[in-house]
């Protein structure tokens, strides 16, 4: 008799068992929930003006800046890059020295520090195309070679002719007139 | 729970059952040895390799290529286990550094990376306190020279990094303080940092960090003496990838050690050791032919094992290993050991010394360096039944009883020729 | 090494205890991931002069074989960040999340808060979705609610001879080479490309823009 109940609770348990487990597989069934777009985000890097990081912030302020709100970065890092630009450029050696658009280090360091793209919506974007200056950034444009004779360039893009420029002025595919405008990939 | 009074258990645990159960079962893993699918990360591996090496061959100047060919070096090494993929990542790394002035903080944690993999861990220390002082990828830094100073036996400064940490709910963080759970002789503590680890890995679904979390449960489960439970996690490991070999071993490892069936364990490292080159499989068939007898087999695997580290390739790699098999070079295991303890001055390698006086007649200086070093400060079984040896030779009769006890849980890890001299002290 | 070997046969040398399986675990993971690492911000006027197009580029330096099993981090959010009037804060923020193999995209539409932290304006009136283009398939786009979308491996549209800047700021190279070399030249990186109509963006004629890449 022992025996025989044993046996009904054991069938009873593994009826149970396999019920249970069908609610379960029926409540996972995500038949109208969509993605969980669920939780906190927080910045892990950023990006304004090309390169700005690469090629101005100390590196031992690379972390922090990757992680400053824009609206903070230039009271927290302006004195910091105009010290970078004199350190790194021959250019800016001499008191009174320029870049081409008219700014010595100090001025130049604040405007840099406040990593931020400004785009046009009314002018044809361009990084700079000899006329226009720093009103968007396409992908043909020769960002480095614009920030390298800034640094280096002097008053008149002519001082520091090896370093103001890499040599390298376009890119190796042809972009697209369309979107999604980028080069299929390799 | 420490790993006393897990062993204390394990001891109850093991007195129930003098013939060892089964755990594992063949038909679970066969797939795996069996597999006849293309290594995927060999072979993007060599790929890799392919690519960056012609684009730098035509542009020696570029660092960024050198840095990828040496990261497709280390992926090889780490599938095939050829130590020239290994040494040509560290030429690579240590070119690209040159070139770069040691001004780049992410190739001198790539270069420190490498270097403890090679057991180059002052090396390490130094290109990490390079890039901390630079200071791009602090935290990164910081991580890394935790794991260093750990390998160095700089414990003070290893904990000051834990309890300083303000972000301790990620993967990075849990692991690391898992390594310390362990080092405290808190196994348990480790298993649990561990699953708390993984639950991020799967929401990051990291394949890899999946990979390592699920292996390195298995060694932990192990050491516990779930012997279950460390099989489940291997072959876990192994259904994500087939080829993830480090798992397969440490299922020989129960097969052997826990299930004593030399054969079977035999059949699984022969295996293994056609897909990855790596030395340590010479040891285990070496080992394995001891426990069947077999003086001939075990000389050949010892023989083919010295022949093979014997390169300068593998530099101080396995020096801890050589300590113990130079047994009757007594000069040469006690040149390596101070060449360890140097290396890295933890308990382990102070307990290599140790043995390593004895050998060569130094009773007193032993027993010394066992009572300033080792005693007290490691919970490894392999280091506390080397530290009871010296305790035993010099009369020591009540530490040799509680090492004694300690050890007789961790019969599983030290294997079964081991637990006879243990059972014998 | 001979002389040893033979010796060596003759003794127990397991029983001195090398403990093949208790010595080492296997090195800690690489540390630093690259799923988050941005490697390019782009922001022009489309083909249709009435929209801008935001790119932001990722994981950079990826050879053909690594692009085909590159993947978007479903724990990374990639946000473009819109401050149309000129006081450096996020008004309006465009944000791009992968799930199961589709980008999902949200906005412009305000932060719930600007700054470091962010949660995802699922409830938004502006959304679009497209599958992630994969490797070896042309571009798959789409357009929903006048935005324009896409996601996937491109190739790397940035040029630039970093391996001699590396040089130059290390103090090893004293200037670039006559005839530079494109580093990125026949490498990809993972794009997230959107366009969307000027109008949307609010300002009068200038905007500031940046993009982060946030982690869960």
């Amino acid at each position: 008799m022992k025996k025989l109940v044993r046996n009904i609770l054991g069938l009873a348990l593994l009826g149970t068992f396999a019920l249970t487990s069908c609610d379960n597989d029926n409540g996972m069934d995500p038949v109208d929930n969509g993605p969980d777009f669920s939780g906190t985000f927080a910045t892990a890097d950023q990006m304004g003006r090309p390169a700005i990081n690469t090629v101005f912030v100390p590196s031992d302020m690379k972390d922090n800046f990757n992680v400053t709100p824009p609206s903070q970065q230039g009271g927290m890092y302006a004195t910091a890059f105009a010290a970078g630009l004199k350190a790194l450029s021959p250019a800016y050696a001499n008191d009174g020295d320029k870049n081409a658009l008219g700014l010595d280090a100090t001025t130049f360091g604040s405007v840099l520090a406040t990593d931020v793209l400004t785009v046009s919506t009314t002018a044809p974007t361009t990084f700079y195309d000899g006329t226009n200056v720093l009103t968007g950034r396409n992908l043909a444009d020769d960002v480095i070679t614009v920030e390298l004779l800034l640094i280096f360039g002097g008053e008149d893009f002519t001082e520091n002719p090896n370093l103001s420029d890499d040599n390298v002025d376009a890119n190796d595919k042809a972009f697209s007139s369309s979107f999604p405008y980028l080069a299929s990939p390799w | 729970m420490n790993r006393l009074s897990i062993i204390l258990l394990s001891v109850l645990a093991m007195a129930c059952h003098s013939k060892k159960e089964t755990i594992t079962n063949p038909a679970d893993y066969a797939v795996f040895l069996e597999i006849n699918s293309e290594n995927e990360k060999l072979k993007l591996a060599e790929k890799e390799l392919a690519f960056w090496s012609e684009k730098f061959e035509k542009s020696p100047n570029q660092t960024p290529y050198l840095i990828k060919m040496a990261a497709a070096n280390n992926a090889l090494f780490e599938q095939k286990g050829d130590i020239n993929n290994l040494v040509s990542a560290e030429n690579q790394l240590i070119r690209a550094n040159e070139m770069a002035g040691s001004k780049s903080a992410s190739q001198l944690r790539a270069l420190a990376k490498t270097h403890i993999t090679q057991h180059k861990f002052r090396e390490a220390l130094s290109a990490l306190q390079k890039a901390d002082s630079l200071g791009e990828g602090k935290l990164a830094t910081q991580m890394m020279l935790f794991d260093v100073n750990m390998e160095l036996g700089n414990y003070d400064k290893a904990e000051a990094f834990l309890t300083g940490q303000r972000e301790t709910e990620t993967f990075n963080y849990l692991i690391r303080l898992a390594k310390w759970h362990d080092y405290e002789g808190d196994t348990q503590g480790a298993i649990d940092q561990l699953q708390r680890a993984l639950q991020k890995a799967d929401e990051m679904k990291s394949e890899p960090l999946k990979l390592w979390t699920y292996s390195n449960l298995g060694d932990y489960y192990g050491h516990v003496g779930n012997i279950e439970k460390s099989y489940e996690y291997y072959l876990k490991t192994l259904a994500i990838d087939p080829h993830y070999d480090y798992a397969l071993k440490g299922i020989a490892w129960i097969v052997f050690s826990y299930e004593r069936n030399p054969e079977e364990a035999e059949r699984i490292i022969k295996v293994l050791q056609k897909r990855h080159e790596a030395p340590d499989y010479q040891l285990l068939l070496a080992e394995i032919a001891e426990f069947r007898g077999n003086e001939e087999a075990k000389a050949r695997h010892i023989n083919n094992f010295l022949a093979t580290v014997s390169s300068p390739s593998y530099g101080d790699m396995y020096n801890a290993y050589l300590v113990t098999l130079l047994e009757n070079e007594p000069e040469k295991a006690l040149e390596l050991a101070k060449k360890e303890v140097i290396n890295r001055p933890t308990p382990q390698s102070y307990q290599l010394l140790s043995y390593a006086s004895m050998l060569n007649g130094r009773g007193e200086e032993a027993l010394k360096l066992a009572d300033q070093y080792v005693n007290g400060k490691t919970f490894e079984p392999v280091s506390l039944y080397q530290l009871a040896t010296v305790y035993k030779k010099s009369g020591r009769g009540k530490e040799v009883e509680e090492l004694k006890k300690e050890l007789m849980g961790a019969y599983f890890e030290v294997g079964p020729l081991m637990e006879k001299e243990i059972e014998k002290l | 090494m001979k002389k040893s070997i033979k010796l060596l046969a003759a003794s127990a040398i397991f029983a001195v205890g090398i403990g093949i399986m208790a010595a080492d675990h296997i090195d800690a993971p690489a540390v630093q991931g690259t799923t988050a690492d941005i490697t390019d911000f782009y922001a022009f006027q489309g083909e249709n002069t009435s929209n801008l197009v935001f790119v932001a580029n990722l994981q950079g330096l990826l050879s053909p074989s690594a692009t085909s099993s590159a993947m978007f981090d479903e724990n990374v959010m990639v946000e473009f960040n819109i401050d149309n009037n000129g006081d450096n804060v996020e008004d309006l923020v465009i944000q791009a999340i992968p799930r199961d193999g589709k980008m999902y995209f949200f906005g412009p539409v305000a932060p719930a808060a600007p700054g470091v932290t962010s949660t995802i304006i699922s409830d938004a009136t502006n959304i679009a979705s497209v599958d992630i283009t994969p490797y070896g398939s042309s571009a798959i786009t789409a357009t929903q609610n006048g935005m324009m979308v896409f996601a996937g491996p491109r190739d790397d549209p940035f040029f630039f001879d970093f391996g001699k800047f590396t040089e130059i700021i290390g103090g090893t190279a004293s200037g670039f080479d006559a005839q530079g070399t494109d580093t990125f030249a026949g490498s990809n990186v993972m794009s997230v490309v959107v366009e969307v109509p000027k109008s949307a963006l609010g300002g009068s004629g200038t905007l500031n823009t940046w993009v982060e890449a946030k982690k869960k």
